[in-house]
């Protein structure tokens, strides 16, 4: 018997169903509930039939008076839906925090980062028996200790809310979009029953029936729209009718595509062409014809200079396109201007755009004269002068037309918190890496070495996109946001190994690796393939103190900047 | 920077694992193998894969298929071996230390190659040499020394001062467990740093003790010490071969810079009695007395140049007692001149053998030349006896004979020519004095210089100048009436040799200066006056300013029985 | 550079101020307290001693102690006060024994490679990064064998091709000893171009004995020459940056034990002396 293979049984996709407790009986009982019992069972595929996404990747749940079942701002994974009972969602403002009552993140304690000292294991890629076989990570409906509002009819009264009743679907929006969860929703009545579905059964369903795909698409446009539009300042002192007026009027547009995996890196690798071969929004010079909202994905924003186009910043879910020019137009009628930036998409962008009618008859005349964008001035439309407004926007000139370029072709603003090294500062004494090492079990989870331009160095550590591609396609559900911050870590004990996060990052951020056991021996399955599972940069959340690289670097070369914030990155560069 | 060259491609799928201790031996080829060392430095290499045997149904012994994962490069062309085994083995390396790990271990070689070199230095042959701080003062060193007391192991005599130095027996080596227990018996010890700044200065030391062993009665100072201050502070060892230096200033400013220390001083000499601080031997040498003054020397000073007191002569004002007149800026006016020329300083204060201070001022030596006691203006040869009065009386009364044998020595032989020289002579004094007892009195009392005795005699061949004048005993001296057999009393003339005895001065290192620009005789007209000069004219020269050496020890010594006076200090 | 500019400011005039301190001390004091040595000396031990914890604050990263950076800003500024309580302890006059001559040397070192460590570690990288060719130091030897992979089969090929063994021969002459390990580690820190100037000199010398093809074969190992002295440029700069703590700690760890063997020395032998 060689020391070289020690031989397990390779994980499956359905290996840890998502409730252990569920029954073949709690699915017959779905399977006669709408939408359930409307579902074409031939559509679906061999491997994955509606039965088994419903016991593999469903879960029942019950929830007393006041429970909340989701908070705004948690990362979550799940859709759900209502089979008896009611539920309240909180519109915007929604809760304070302490009265959802967060939980602690789940960081060691301080005698285990201190016992980290010996504990490491000393070979490379070592885990336990007890890591991989961590269940306990699931926690089973039975065991969850549930948290509760603590006065509901204040709550009622004070805040306002919407009631959802059986048979409707809330949550699938954040399961599906990558995104923070938008509401708090929370039990009524002690006989609430819901099926929470994680997305890759949601994801199954909406690929294998018409119905609930369309049905899912009209509510995101109808709940969401609403609550996005309420995030924007401008739009928060319309009444219910005018907003929906707005939300009758609204466009969307998708630019890009948005079923990427596997695509995106050839996309990515597309984009290194020059500006003016991507896919223009709006065009600088032309008409404003509406406000664009970007709702999700990355768009550039770029202004002509002399033959070619040169690119300001890069605009995030969020940003606004527009308003400026038509708050101009509005209140200067004789003297209209075009819109003086083009706006393009990089890779994939979904839009809002409300039109300009709508905005003249409706949304302007609710804002107050003094929160309305300032007027273009005469210098600034020649060209000469830069106004405030103009200077915050443009991003690219605090760090250099060459490194926005540089940054923009490589997709790099995605990150919350991108590896930058300062080369001239950096001594490659590679004390990050050791750090980094030292705080994940002996295994560094970066490599220091990427993209370069000039003296910036972007190495290939996991920039915790605001964007994540890499959760696309995860068949266990294995990679996904952490409570807290938001970063994106991998469950090693539910990874199997499939490598389609590190095919769909762009940014070789995650790297896949052969574990070992204690001795050092390649775990192997039954057919001697050695077992792999897919490692990141977890951002240390399981450490306290922040990232260990930024701390380790002696001469402060090494950044994890966020890019959505370049202001940051240009006090840094010009420190 | 668009001159830069590109980064070289590779492989970026694999971390690279710089925290790891071992690196396969293969690296520095290029080809590092998958495995890795194990962490103790084994190569683990074995085969690339592990061969599986594969029965269909029906088969019997079936086929074994190798599992070379995709990522390696999928199943090798000839598949296993028949027995099972893998046909490409690995080859085995030999593991090297990271670069980390090896300089770990240089840090441990590097420290135990120190520890074994202080090993041996301490506890080897040249134990002493090693740990000495420096060469010793040629006193304190040498086979002699090292053998005084007891028998040191060679030349080296370091336990005759450090305790933890001493052996028993002559062949017995220096013991590092002596050393340690001494470092932790001192106090305040090693582990008590914070203790260090309850040490009081100049406070009596474990070393101190050992000094005394050899150098007994270094104690003294003066009565109104109230501590006694340690050897070692002020003789520093290893300094250096030859001599050891003389003591720092900031030593002796411990005491006389802070006022705490002399305020106890002056609160214990006022209780103790006067004759305390009379502990001079004077070896025969007249000491002019400066009384102690009232707070005794206790002044709170930190420079000569700045604030040192001047000294007690001039701030008490004292003058000088002598029974001699004597008139400096006459001597040294133009008035008086010997040959022709004026007379200086040197004419009368003559150095001593050591050239430190001076010869004794007598009137044989250095007044008589000029001062010669005529009495007689004819006869100018005839000349009193200096000294006890009884002497002069004597000649007087024996006058007749005094002339008869001048008579004889200028070359009148026949008796009645001398007996009519006699005659004459006697004759012109009865002119002047009635008889031998108004003779006598007018010797010894006539100080009027009108109306003297012998009027100055011009000379006029070359080499003589004016006689000096001879009033009477009491131009120069204190006459009074009323001695022994009605003879006067003449106040014995004391000059003093020596002045200021606090410190020292050496004339001869003083050569450079003329005489006169400290001593300002050419404008002392009375004896009473001290021209000695003030510590201000010392500091001209003496201060940072001057730029001559201004510490304590040029002048002053801590052990006051030193100098010319001084008893042995050594006790063999 | 503002950010650093305030920051030396800060550190310069606390270094500064401690210095003036520590002098003004020493002057006011020093005549009067007998233990001036021992005090100088305890300080002194325990700003090294602190220096020294650095290494071993490097390996706990995982606790948040503050920031290397701040942790180095440190060492170097208090690695230069350090010189200041030195000379005040030593009273400015060279050793005269020889247990303290070691230990004065002992400092002498680590002090002088501290301080031409530091001026390495920010000079280098600036001539690292201009220069370009960035890699990974566990990775030179891998590509340097690929670099050599390419060189030989370049030139075995040239001679099936070109049925002329010139350039292979050129290369076994030349080119080999060249491609199989790191060349030229000193010139390269000290910037001499000479012998990549020379190799590529005869290279293009060739050039007239050989045929079309030939000559692009020879252009592409001049590619590789290029590419190979860029590598050994960042090997001999990254390896310097590495070695030169092979006699910085090492040395410091002589120091600390011969630093302890004097406090023992001193307190065992002075029993109250200055």
């Amino acid at each position: 018997m060689d020391t070289i293979h020690f031989v397990i049984d390779k994980p499956q996709r359905w290996d840890s169903q998502f409730d252990p407790e569920m029954t073949e009986a709690d699915v017959k009982r779905l399977m006669e509930i709408r939408p359930f019992s409307e579902m074409d069972q031939s559509k679906f595929s061999k491997r994955t039939p509606l039965s088994g996404i419903l016991l593999n990747d469903a879960r029942i749940r019950r929830f007393k008076n006041g429970e909340i079942i989701v908070r705004a701002g948690d990362y979550g994974s799940s859709a759900f839906l209502l089979l008896s009972g009611h539920a309240r969602v909180v519109l915007n403002p929604g809760l304070p925090d302490k009265v959802l009552g967060r939980r602690n993140s789940k960081t060691k304690s301080l005698f285990q980062i201190v016992a980290q000292l010996w504990t490491n294991p000393r070979d490379q890629e070592v885990r336990s028996v007890e890591e991989l076989d961590d269940n306990a990570t699931l926690e089973t409906v039975s065991q969850q200790k549930g948290v509760f509002l603590q006065d509901v009819p204040r709550i009622l009264d004070e805040h306002k809310t919407a009631t959802m009743s059986a048979g409707e679907f809330f949550g699938e929006i954040a399961a599906l979009s990558r995104a923070a969860r938008t509401s708090t929703i929370f039990a009524v009545g002690d006989e609430t029953e819901l099926l929470e579905i994680r997305w890759q059964g949601l994801r199954d369903l909406m690929r294998f029936d018409l119905h609930l795909r369309q049905h899912i698409d009209r509510i995101y446009r109808e709940r969401t729209l609403a609550t996005h539009l309420r995030e924007i300042p401008i739009f928060q002192r319309l009444n219910d009718e005018q907003l929906k007026r707005v939300i009758e009027e609204a466009q969307f547009g998708t630019y890009g595509d948005y079923d990427w995996s596997g695509d995106y890196k050839r996309l990515a690798k597309e984009g290194t062409r020059s500006p003016e071969k991507e896919p223009v929004i709006a065009q600088e010079g032309d008409y404003p014809n509406g406000v664009v909202l970007i709702r999700s994905g990355f768009a550039r924003l770029s202004r002509k200079f002399g033959h070619g186009h040169r690119t300001l910043n890069y605009l995030s879910a969020g940003c606004e396109f527009g308003l400026r020019e038509i708050a101009h137009n509005w209140r200067q009628r004789t003297e209209a201007v075009s819109f003086q930036h083009s706006l393009r998409v990089i890779g994939y962008t979904h839009v809002i755009i409300v039109p300009t009618v709508v905005m003249e008859e409706v949304v302007l005349p609710s804002v107050k004269p003094e929160e309305l964008p300032e007027l273009f001035t005469p210098e600034e439309l020649a060209g000469t002068t830069d106004s405030k407004t103009q200077q915050t926007l443009d991003a690219g000139a605090k760090i250099g037309p060459e490194l926005m370029e540089f940054l923009t072709e490589n997709r790099y603003f995605n990150g919350t918190s991108t590896m930058v090294l300062d080369l001239e500062r950096c001594t490659r004494c590679d004390d990050c890496v050791r750090a980094c090492a030292a705080a994940n079990d002996n295994n560094p989870r970066f490599l220091r070495h990427g993209q370069i331009n000039g003296r910036i160095m972007v190495a290939n550590s996991c920039m915790h996109c605001a964007d994540p591609v890499c959760l696309i396609g995860c068949p266990t559900g294995a990679i996904h946001r952490g409570q807290v911050g938001g970063e994106v870590i991998v469950n090693q004990a539910t990874c199997v190994g499939c490598s389609i996060c590190a095919t769909n990052c762009p940014y070789e951020a995650i790297r896949m690796v052969e574990i070992r056991d204690k001795e050092g021996a390649f775990m192997v399955d039954k057919e001697m393939r050695p077992i792999t599972k897919a490692t990141k940069c977890g951002l240390c959340s399981d450490q306290i103190g922040g990232p260990a690289c930024e701390r380790a670097c002696p001469h402060g070369a090494l950044r994890r900047i966020d890019m959505n914030n370049l202001d940051a990155f240009a006090r840094w560069l010009n420190r | 920077m668009k001159e830069q060259l590109p980064s070289p491609d590779f492989d970026r799928s694999r971390y690279e694992r710089p925290n790891l201790n071992w690196e396969c031996g293969w690296a520095c080829d290029g080809c590092p193998c998958r495995i890795g060392p194990s962490p103790t430095g084994e190569c683990r290499a074995t085969a690339e894969c592990r061969p599986v045997l594969v029965k269909n149904q029906g088969e019997e012994k079936g086929r074994w298929k190798c599992t070379r994962s995709k990522e390696h490069g999928g199943p090798c062309t000839d598949g296993p071996l028949p027995d099972g085994g893998c046909a490409c083995p690995i080859p085995k390396c030999r593991p090297r230390r990271s670069l980390r790990n090896r300089r770990g271990r240089l840090c441990v070689a590097v420290a135990a190659i120190t520890l074994v070199m202080l090993l041996i230095g301490f506890c080897g042959p040249w134990q002493w040499r090693f740990i000495s701080a420096g060469p010793v003062s040629s006193q304190h060193h040498g086979v002699v020394f090292s053998q005084l007391k007891h028998a040191w192991p060679g030349s080296e005599g370091c336990g005759a001062c450090h305790t933890a130095a001493q052996v028993n027996v002559s062949t017995e080596r220096g013991d590092i467990s002596k050393w340690l227990r001494a470092a932790f018996n001192s106090r305040p010890g090693p582990l008590e740093p914070h203790r260090l700044h309850q040490v009081t200065p100049g406070m009596m030391t474990e070393i101190d003790n050992n000094c005394l062993t050899c150098h007994s009665g270094h104690q003294f100072h003066q009565p109104n010490v109230t501590r006694d201050h340690s050897c070692s502070a002020c003789h520093r060892e290893h300094q250096g071969h030859g001599r050891m230096l003389p003591p720092a200033d900031a030593e002796c400013h411990s005491c006389h810079g802070s006022s705490s220390t002399m305020e106890a001083s002056r609160r214990k000499g006022e209780q103790l009695p006067l004759s305390a601080f009379d502990f001079r031997s004077t070896n025969g040498a007249t000491i002019f007395h400066t009384p102690r003054p009232v707070n005794g020397y206790t002044a709170v000073f930190n420079s000569f140049a700045e604030n040192h007191p001047d000294f007690q002569i001039h701030q008490q004002k004292l003058k000088d007692p002598n029974s001699l007149i004597f008139n400096h800026a006459l001597h040294l006016g133009e008035s008086v001149n010997r040959a022709g020329q004026r007379l200086s300083c040197a004419d009368c204060h003559a150095p001593d053998a050591s050239g430190m201070h001076f010869q004794p001022i007598t009137h044989a030596k250095h007044c008589q030349s000029c001062h010669a006691l005529q009495f007689d203006a004819r006869n100018p040869q005839m000349r009193i006896p200096h000294g006890d009065p009884a002497n002069v009386r004597s000649y007087l009364r024996s006058l007749p004979t005094q002339y008869a044998d001048l008579a004889r020595r200028s070359g009148i032989t026949a008796q009645a020519d001398t007996e009519k020289f006699v005659a004459e002579q006697m004759r012109h004094l009865r002119e002047r004095a009635l008889n031998g007892e108004d003779l006598e009195r007018q010797i010894f009392f006539a100080a009027d210089p009108s109306k003297q005795l012998a009027p100055g005699m011009s000379v006029t061949s070359a080499g003589l100048s004016t006689r000096a004048q001879f009033a009477g005993c009491a131009y120069c001296h204190e006459v009074k009436p009323g001695g022994a057999d009605g003879l006067p009393r003449v106040t014995p003339v004391s000059i003093p040799d020596r002045w200021l005895v606090r410190g020292e001065f050496n004339h001869a290192k003083h050569v450079i200066v003329s005489c006169s620009e400290c001593h300002a005789a050419a404008s002392s007209r009375a004896t009473a006056d001290i021209i000695l000069p003030t510590k201000q004219s010392c500091t001209e020269c003496h201060s940072p300013k001057g730029g001559v050496a201004q510490n304590c020890s040029t002048c002053h010594s801590f052990h006051t029985a030193r100098g010319p006076q001084a008893r042995q200090l050594i006790a063999r | 550079m503002k950010g650093f500019l305030r920051r030396r400011l800060l550190w310069s005039s606390l270094l500064l101020g401690a210095s003036i301190a520590a002098v003004s001390a020493f002057v006011l004091w020093a005549s009067t307290m007998s233990r001036a040595a021992f005090l100088t000396g305890w300080l002194l031990f325990g700003v090294m001693l602190l220096l020294t914890s650095y290494n071993w604050f490097k390996k706990i990263p995982y606790l948040p102690l503050g920031r290397s950076e701040v942790w180095l800003e440190f060492h170097l500024y208090a690695g230069v006060f350090t010189g200041v309580l030195f000379l005040l302890h030593v009273r400015g006059r060279w050793p005269t024994g020889w247990f303290e001559l070691v230990l004065t040397l002992l400092y002498a070192v680590v002090m002088i490679s501290g301080v031409l460590g530091i001026i390495i570690s920010r000079g280098w990288p600036k001539r690292l990064t201009a220069r370009g060719g960035e890699v990974p130091f566990e990775r030179i030897p891998l590509i340097r064998r690929q670099i050599r992979e390419q060189a030989e089969a370049l030139a075995l090929n040239s001679v099936a091709e070109s049925k002329s063994a010139t350039i292979a021969e050129f290369y076994t002459r030349r080119l080999h000893a060249f491609f199989r390990s790191p060349r030229n580690l000193l010139s390269h820190l000290v910037e001499i171009r000479l012998p990549l100037n020379s190799l590529l000199n005869d290279l293009n010398d060739l050039n007239r004995f050989l045929n079309e093809s030939e000559r692009k074969v020879a252009a592409k190992l001049v590619e590789l020459v290029r590419q190979k002295d860029g590598l050994d440029y960042q090997l001999a700069l990254q390896l310097s940056l590495r070695l030169w703590l092979f006699i910085h700690i090492p040395v410091t760890y002589s120091l600390m034990l011969w630093a302890i063997a004097h406090i023992v020395l001193v307190y065992g032998f002075s029993a109250g002396a200055r």
